[in-house]
């Protein structure tokens, strides 16, 4: 598997980590290869112009030749965008972190996710903005459409009906809607199903009910791990406020 | 069988960074034929250092007192103090600067996919040493990576939210650059130019 000899790839930094004394083992959201990871030779200590640019949240261009465990990066560009990082701060960066942790644990490596990528950068744009939840929302939906998981929306998984807004459910994860009890425990309104499935999200209700199911989704897709940038964000939550913004 | 202790040397020394199999022989060798003497200087102050050697309750970098020679010297000015990354940060600031304050080191940066939050930062070593009083201005000397700019955020908001003056040194350090790694002249000026965050 190689890739960007004639053509570079456009890629998006998810994680990265020291390997032996001078390298990096990176891992990379690319759209036709998913998450790919490769190593990053000599590039730590020093002012090597490569370390520079591998930082999350920027907009690359990358290169690597190579089969097996670890390709070799051999290019990596700066691509042009409107994206700066650094307006990524606090709990806008808890977030920012927060996509590259979900597509790092549950993209499979060298798979292509174009729907993914694509979906990266808008919400990348959208963390500082009042429409962030929606973002999210967006991003983890595509995500487990990505690999395969989409989650039912539309009908009660027990007798096929369509959702009805009015109804109550209950979510059996990760299968599915099935109309509630009177007594079920953590239920969702058929409004919200109905909003998420047309990724219209009406008002603070709603949203807060599709946080809430795809919280529950991704934690039975992670197998019960918690979230690193989750801490991050209550961390950041957590700051004593200093009166200055 | 019988050189197995010879075996067991080479591999050790590749605990060094930058030692592979090759030098490490090479290391052994020449302990072995030339220099006796300082192959048992070097492993008796290896086994002191690895014991004695810990870190400074109030700053913790690294040294074998309770307290290091920077805070306990009177004459540094306690009213400012220097975050850095690492030790290694420290000294370059040390030897490339005139700041003459306190400093407080992380050994390491908020990583927030890799574990690293405040508690392995020892901010809450910061804070008590913030609450002392001594402090009047936190100057953030973190890496101008991500990571190195999340730290100094949230360490900024800490200082701020007790009232104290926070600076943020200058960005002629290239956005990933490590501190340790840029020539004096630059640091000397990234910290001249230090500005008010
Ligand atoms: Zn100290």
């Amino acid at each position: 598997m190689s890739a960007g000899r004639d053509n570079l790839v456009p890629a998006f930094l998810l994680h990265s980590r020291a390997f032996r004394d001078t390298s990096l083992i990176v891992d990379l959201l690319t759209p036709g290869h998913g998450r790919v990871s490769l190593i990053a030779k000599g590039v730590r200590g020093g002012k090597h112009s490569r370390a520079m640019l591998l930082q999350p949240f920027k907009a690359l261009h990358v290169g690597w030749v190579g089969r097996g465990e670890l390709p070799v990066l051999t290019t990596v560009e700066e691509a042009r965008s409107d994206f700066n990082s650094a307006r990524l701060q606090g709990q806008a960066l808890a977030c920012g972190y927060y996509l590259n942790e979900l597509a790092w644990r549950l993209l499979p490596a060298n798979e292509p996710a174009a729907e993914l990528f694509a979906c990266y950068l808008p919400t990348l744009l959208a963390l500082n903005e009042t429409s962030r939840d929606v973002a999210l929302r967006h991003y983890e939906i595509t995500l487990l459409r990505q690999i395969g998981y989409a989650p039912v929306l539309e009908h009660d998984i027990d007798t096929g009906a369509a959702i009805e807004p009015d109804k109550r459910y209950c979510y059996r994860i990760p299968d599915g809607p099935v109309s509630a009890g009177e007594h079920d425990p953590a239920q969702i309104s058929g409004a919200a199903l109905c909003a998420m499935a047309e990724l219209s999200f009406g008002n603070e209700t709603l949203l807060r009910e599709m946080r809430d199911l795809m919280r529950r989704l991704i934690h039975h897709h992670l197998d019960g791990r918690e979230l690193e940038s989750r801490k991050m964000f209550r961390m950041f939550g957590n700051l004593p406020q200093s009166g200055h913004g | 069988m019988s050189d197995r202790l010879l075996d067991d040397l080479v591999e050790s020394l590749r605990c060094l960074p930058g030692v592979g199999p090759k030098s490490a022989q090479r290391m052994a060798f020449h302990l072995l034929q030339r220099n006796r003497d300082g192959g048992l200087r070097l492993a008796e102050l290896l086994r002191q250092s690895m014991e004695r050697i810990s870190h400074c309750s109030v700053c913790r970098n690294f040294t074998e007192s309770p307290t290091c020679g920077v805070c306990s010297d009177s004459t540094r000015d306690a009213s400012k103090l220097c975050v850095v990354e690492s030790p290694a940060e420290l000294a370059a600031i040390e030897k490339a600067t005139d700041f003459r304050g306190h400093y407080f080191v992380l050994h390491g940066k908020l990583s927030p996919l890799d574990g690293m939050g405040p508690e392995q930062l020892g901010l809450d070593v910061l804070t008590h040493t913030l609450d002392q009083g001594l402090a009047r201005e936190v100057i953030l000397a973190t890496n101008s990576t991500v990571e190195g700019e999340a730290t100094a955020h949230y360490i900024g908001e800490l200082v701020r939210s007790r009232g104290l003056s926070v600076m943020r040194i200058a960005q002629g350090v290239p956005l990933g650059g490590e501190l340790e790694y840029v020539d004096g002249g630059t640091l000397s000026h990234a910290f001249a130019g230090r500005m008010p965050v």
